[in-house]
């Protein structure tokens, strides 16, 4: 029976990387063991492993994982929120495409109701989002991750079949994918509010955006992700105010989410930058990075160790 | 610094000590309201050693278990002793606020 309670302990330990793994692993299970007998366990306690593999991932993540949980759990809940969004609207659009304009897609394979299989991708993300809802942060955890390669088979297939997902919406769905499980914004009640509020919120700027763009270009049908351009055009000017509006929530509240939106911002600044095409916005999403790094300078330190101070002479 | 923090430098206040000892020191320490799990107290004896407040101090297989003891630095007492120089002090005061507080009651009757 201790056999299989030390099995379990060593299971959950491989969330912590190979180098801590040599140096501690024996020590810490040791502990646990410690732990059970006197509570008279055969079983792990509850919450023990969940524990286990939290600090684990913690550790993977070096100065990441240094960032204060309650910081992480509020960028995990933006980017989840953001990369599911991204997802609906894609789903959506691309079935209101196929209905639009049949004709645009005819070039390309339909798969029911939808334009190639970029769907599969989108809809991983969907389930992902539902399976954090429901608290299976686990299964959201590994959908998350899964959709960084499955989007990359999609982009390598036969272009023939589809026009797949740009290299800029892969590139941000994966680091939004890596920044959704930097922590778990599902914990608690309150976080599954935080995250379905992230969600909506989003998709309502994303849903803004294409309004905007139907009105004002028309949309360009056969791509499940056109309205990607003019949403990295959007975030793009949206940075500054989005780093002076996570300057005054701290000094106004010192709230976590001040760091939480300077952090959720890097992949949003740098999908701004991939989408961007001219020199001018360039520039401007250039400055606004810039900003991003130099506000979040402090954190970045902070995380490593150091402090940075201003005296006044 | 947290409690839980607090409670792990305080245990080892009073010599070197491996996990099980400091959870159940920690346990002791606070009434039972520091209840520290593993994965938890390694992590923070990590920041506290990367910090060098504590370091370790040895290992030993007992029983078949591999133990690593962990003891206090010269500055992690410092630290602590700061720190519990500082609750000292937020706990005089409010207790001085207290009184006062009282006398007023007093008064008012």
């Amino acid at each position: 029976m201790s056999a299989a309670l030390e099995r379990s302990y060593r299971r959950a330990l491989r969330w912590y990387p190979a180098k801590w793994r040599n140096r501690n692993e024996d020590v810490v299970v040791g502990t646990l063991m410690d732990v059970a007998e006197q509570d008279g366990r055969t079983t792990p306690a509850s919450g023990e492993l969940a524990n286990l593999r939290a600090t684990g991932f913690a550790a993977r993540l070096g100065p990441l994982g240094r960032i204060p949980a309650e910081v992480r759990e509020r960028v995990a809940a933006l980017t989840l929120g953001l990369g599911a969004a991204i997802a609906i609207v894609a789903l959506i659009a691309n079935i209101w495409q196929l209905k639009a304009d049949p004709m645009a897609a005819l070039p390309y394979l339909t798969v029911g109701p939808f334009v190639g299989f970029s769907f599969i991708f989108y809809a991983v993300w969907v389930v992902a989002l539902g399976a954090a809802l429901l608290g299976a942060r686990r299964v959201a955890t590994v959908l998350v991750l899964a959709a960084i390669p499955i989007s990359i088979a999609i982009k390598l297939a036969d272009v023939r079949i589809e026009r797949p997902p740009t290299t800029t919406t892969i590139i941000l769905m994966a680091s939004l994918s890596i920044l959704a499980i930097i922590a778990n914004p599902v914990g608690s009640r309150r976080g599954r509010i935080r995250v379905a509020t992230s969600t909506v919120a989003w998709a309502a700027g994303i849903a803004g955006t294409i309004e905007y763009q139907k009105v004002t270009q028309g949309g360009a049908a056969g791509s499940t992700d056109w309205f990607i351009g003019p949403l990295s055009q959007w975030m793009g000017f949206a940075i500054p105010f989005v780093i002076i509006l996570a300057i005054v929530l701290w000094r106004v509240s010192r709230t976590p989410w001040a760091p939480a939106i300077l952090i959720a911002e890097i992949p949003i600044a740098g999908f701004s930058l991939l989408g961007w095409q001219n020199l001018t916005t360039i520039a401007t999403t250039t400055v606004a990075s810039i900003l991003v790094a130099v506000a979040l300078a402090p954190v970045i330190l902070r995380a490593f160790g150091f402090r940075l101070t201003i005296t006044r002479h | 610094m947290r409690e839980p923090t607090f409670f792990v430098l305080a245990s080892l206040a009073n010599g070197r000590k491996h996990g099980y000892g400091i959870i159940k020191d920690a346990e002791e320490l606070s009434d039972g309201r520091v209840r520290l799990k593993v994965g938890t107290l390694y992590a923070a004896l990590e920041r506290l050693e990367a910090a060098g407040l504590v370091e370790a101090a040895g290992d030993e297989i007992v029983d078949g278990r591999a133990r690593r003891y962990f003891e206090l630095t010269e500055p992690g007492t410092a630290a602590l002793a700061a720190e519990a120089e500082r609750q000292a002090l937020n706990a005089a005061r409010a207790r001085s606020r207290l009184t006062q507080r009282a006398a007023r009651v007093v008064v008012a009757q």
